[in-house]
C-alpha cells in the first residue's frame, strides 16, 4: 500500500473517529472538566499577577528579575499558570480519552472489520491523530480566550505570537500521551482492564522518570524542560515527545499484531 | 475446475489448543463452498485466515493467486457471525465510510452503498440508523459491508445462526444470487441441511482436520438405500444381511439403512421385504450429507 492511500485511509479513519468521539460523552466530559479548570485558573492568575507585583523576590534585589525572566521567555504569567495545571491534568484527560481506544474495538469485534478494509498502522494512526485534534483545538481555544480576556480586564496587549510556544509544548505532550495509552488500550480487551492498565502505565511512568536509563523511555522525564526559561531545552522536550510517540506507536502496532483478534 | 482458493498445509494454533491441523482446502471458483464441523472445529480459524484477520503458524494460501494479506483484503468480503456496526450511524453513511476505506472517492462510495443496499434489500432503509434496525436487517447490512467493490470471494461465518426461518430463507436466496454473478461463496454453517440445499461443494472439517473435500453429490453415496418400513423382524434383517450384494446394514426402530457392494439392488431388496409381508412407508436412495457428517464425527 503506497504512501498516498494510507494518508487517506488514516484520513478517513481520523475524520470517523472524531464524529464519534464527539457523540460520546465521555470525550465531552473530559473537554469541559479540562476547559474548566484551565479558565478556572485564570482567577488564580489574576491573584498571582497582584501578588508578584508587590514582592520582593530575592532576585530581585541581585538585579534578576525572575517574573521577568519568565515573562521574557515563556510569555505573560497568565499563559504560565494554566500551562503548569495542564500539564498535571492533561495525562488524565488524555487517559479518559483515549483508554479504550483499541479494546473497544476488539471488544465490539469491529477491529476485524476495519481490518478487512485497512492496515493496522493507518487504524492506529487515525485514532492518533484523532486525539491530537481534539487536543489542538481545545487548548488553542483556551489560550486564544485567556488572552481576549487579559486584554480586556487587565489591560495587557494582544500577545498570540507568546501562544504559540505553549500550545505547542503542550500538543506535543498531549500527543505522546496519547500514544502511551494507546499502547496500553491493545494490551487489554476490556474497557474496565484498558483503564486500569492506563493507570498502572501512568504511575510508572510516574516513578521510572526518575531511575537513570529507564527514565528516557518515559515521557515525564521531559517536563522539567518546560519549567526552565530556556527556550532551547524546551524544544528537546518537544523533539523527545515526538520521538517518544513514534515509539509508543510502534510498540502498540507490535503488540496487536502478535495477537489474535 | 479451477480453484481461486487454496489453502496448503494450514496450520494454527491458540497457545496448547491446536485449532488446524494441516489443512488443505481447495475452493471452486463460482460456487458455494460450505464449510461443516462441529463446534470447536476451526471453521472460524480458517475463515479467520482466508479473510487476512488471523495470523497462521505454518502453510499458506492463495486467493486468485495472490498470497500476501495486502493484496487480497480487496478480492475478499467477510460477514463475520457476530457483526458489530456503527449504530449511531445511518445505514448509508455506515456503508459509505467502509467504501472509503476501500478506496472509493465520495460520489462512488455514495453510489456503491445505494447499489449494495439495493442489492440486500435495504433501499429504504439508508437514511435510518443502524441502532433502530432489526437482528434481520443488521445482519443483511453487514451483507451489504462486504459486498462493497464486488469482492470475488464473499465468506458467510454461519450467516442465518439466530434468525427466524423467513429471514434465514431470505438470506439463502440472496446467496443463491449472488451465485449467479460468479461470486464464489464459503458459506459456514451448522446447519447440513442449509448446506445441502444450497452448496455445490462442501469442506468437513473436524478438531481442526479436513477429513473430506469435494462436490456433494459426489461425496454422498449412491449404492445405498435408507427404507422406512413396518413390522420389521429380527429373522428378516438377518436374511438379509446373509445377501451377497450387501456391504453395510444398519438398522433403525423402522427403518433400514443398506449399503450395497457394488451396483443398486434397491429394487432386489425392496421385493424381498414385501416377499415377507412388510409395509414399506417410504425409501431413499444415496446417503444423506447427515450421515456422512455425523459418520465422521463419530456422532452416528
Amino acid at each position: 500500500m503506497n504512501f498516498q492511500t494510507s494518508f487517506n485511509q488514516s484520513k478517513i479513519i481520523c475524520f470517523n473517529e472524531l464524529k464519534q468521539s464527539f457523540k460520546n460523552w465521555k470525550i465531552i466530559v473530559a473537554l469541559v472538566i479540562y476547559l474548566v479548570i484551565m479558565f478556572a485558573s485564570l482567577n488564580l492568575v489574576d491573584d498571582l499577577q497582584e501578588t508578584l507585583g508587590n514582592v520582593d523576590f530575592p532576585g530581585k534585589r541581585d538585579n534578576i528579575d525572575v517574573y521577568d525572566n519568565i515573562r521574557e521567555n515563556f510569555g505573560s504569567l497568565s499563559i504560565i499558570v494554566p500551562f503548569s495545571l495542564a500539564l498535571i491534568i492533561l495525562p488524565f484527560i488524555v487517559l479518559f480519552m483515549n483508554f479504550d481506544s483499541i479494546s473497544n474495538e476488539r471488544n465490539s469485534n469491529r477491529f476485524r472489520y476495519l481490518l478487512m478494509k485497512t492496515d493496522l498502522h493507518n487504524l492506529l494512526l487515525g485514532k492518533f491523530f484523532t486525539s491530537i485534534i481534539i487536543l489542538s483545538i481545545s487548548t488553542i481555544f483556551f489560550f486564544l480566550i485567556t488572552d481576549v480576556h487579559l486584554h480586556f480586564y487587565l489591560g495587557e496587549s494582544f500577545n498570540f505570537s507568546s501562544l504559540f510556544y505553549p500550545w505547542l509544548f503542550l500538543i506535543f505532550y498531549g500527543a505522546s500521551l496519547s500514544a502511551f495509552f494507546i499502547l496500553t488500550s491493545s494490551f487489554f480487551k476490556s474497557s474496565f482492564g484498558a483503564l486500569a492498565g492506563g493507570l498502572l502505565g501512568m504511575f510508572a511512568l510516574m516513578i521510572f522518570s526518575s531511575i537513570p536509563v529507564v527514565g528516557y523511555f518515559g515521557l515525564f522525564s521531559y517536563l522539567k524542560f518546560a519549567v526552565y526559561s530556556s527556550f532551547g531545552k524546551a524544544l528537546l522536550s518537544v523533539v523527545m515527545f515526538f520521538v517518544l510517540s513514534i515509539l509508543y506507536l510502534f510498540l502498540a502496532y507490535l503488540k496487536i499484531r502478535r495477537s489474535d483478534l | 475446475m479451477t480453484f481461486i482458493v487454496k489453502t496448503s498445509n494450514l496450520w494454527k494454533s491458540y497457545g496448547d489448543k491446536k485449532a488446524l491441523v494441516g489443512v488443505s482446502l481447495h475452493i471452486p471458483e463460482g460456487e458455494i463452498y460450505g464449510l461443516l464441523g462441529p463446534n470447536g472445529a476451526g471453521k472460524t480459524s480458517i475463515i479467520g485466515i482466508i479473510s487476512g484477520i488471523l495470523r497462521f503458524d505454518k502453510g499458506n494460501f492463495s486467493i486468485a493467486g495472490k498470497k500476501h494479506v495486502s493484496q487480497i483484503k480487496n478480492l475478499v468480503g467477510l460477514v463475520p457471525q457476530d457483526a458489530q456496526l456503527y449504530y449511531d450511524m445511518t445505514c448509508l453513511n455506515h456503508l459509505i465510510f467502509f467504501a472509503k476505506l476501500q478506496g472509493f472517492n465520495k460520489l462512488a462510495a455514495k453510489q456503491e452503498s445505494l447499489r449494495v443496499l439495493k442489492l440486500v434489500d435495504l433501499f429504504s432503509e439508508q437514511n435510518n440508523k443502524v441502532g433502530s434496525l432489526s437482528h434481520g436487517m443488521r445482519r443483511r447490512l453487514g451483507f451489504a459491508q462486504a459486498l462493497i467493490g464486488s469482492p470475488k470471494v464473499l465468506i458467510l461465518d454461519e450467516p442465518t445462526n439466530g434468525l427466524d426461518p423467513s429471514i434465514a430463507k431470505s438470506i439463502r436466496l440472496l446467496i443463491l444470487e449472488l451465485k449467479k454473478s460468479n461470486t464464489t461463496i464459503i458459506f459456514s454453517s451448522h446447519n447440513i441441511y442449509e448446506v445441502e440445499e444450497i452448496c455445490d461443494s462442501i469442506g468437513i472439517l473436524n478438531k481442526g482436520k479436513l477429513i473430506k473435500e469435494g462436490l456433494i453429490k459426489n461425496l454422498k453415496k449412491t449404492n445405498s438405500v435408507f427404507v422406512s418400513v413396518r413390522g420389521l423382524k429380527k429373522e428378516v434383517i438377518k436374511r438379509i444381511k446373509k445377501k451377497h450384494y450387501v456391504k453395510r446394514l444398519n438398522e433403525g426402530l423402522n427403518s433400514l439403512e443398506v449399503e450395497f457392494k457394488h451396483g443398486d439392488f434397491t429394487n432386489d431388496l425392496l421385493k424381498f421385504l414385501i416377499d415377507n409381508s412388510l409395509v414399506i412407508d417410504k425409501f431413499k436412495k444415496g446417503e444423506s450429507l447427515e450421515d456422512i457428517f455425523l459418520d465422521i464425527v463419530g456422532k452416528k
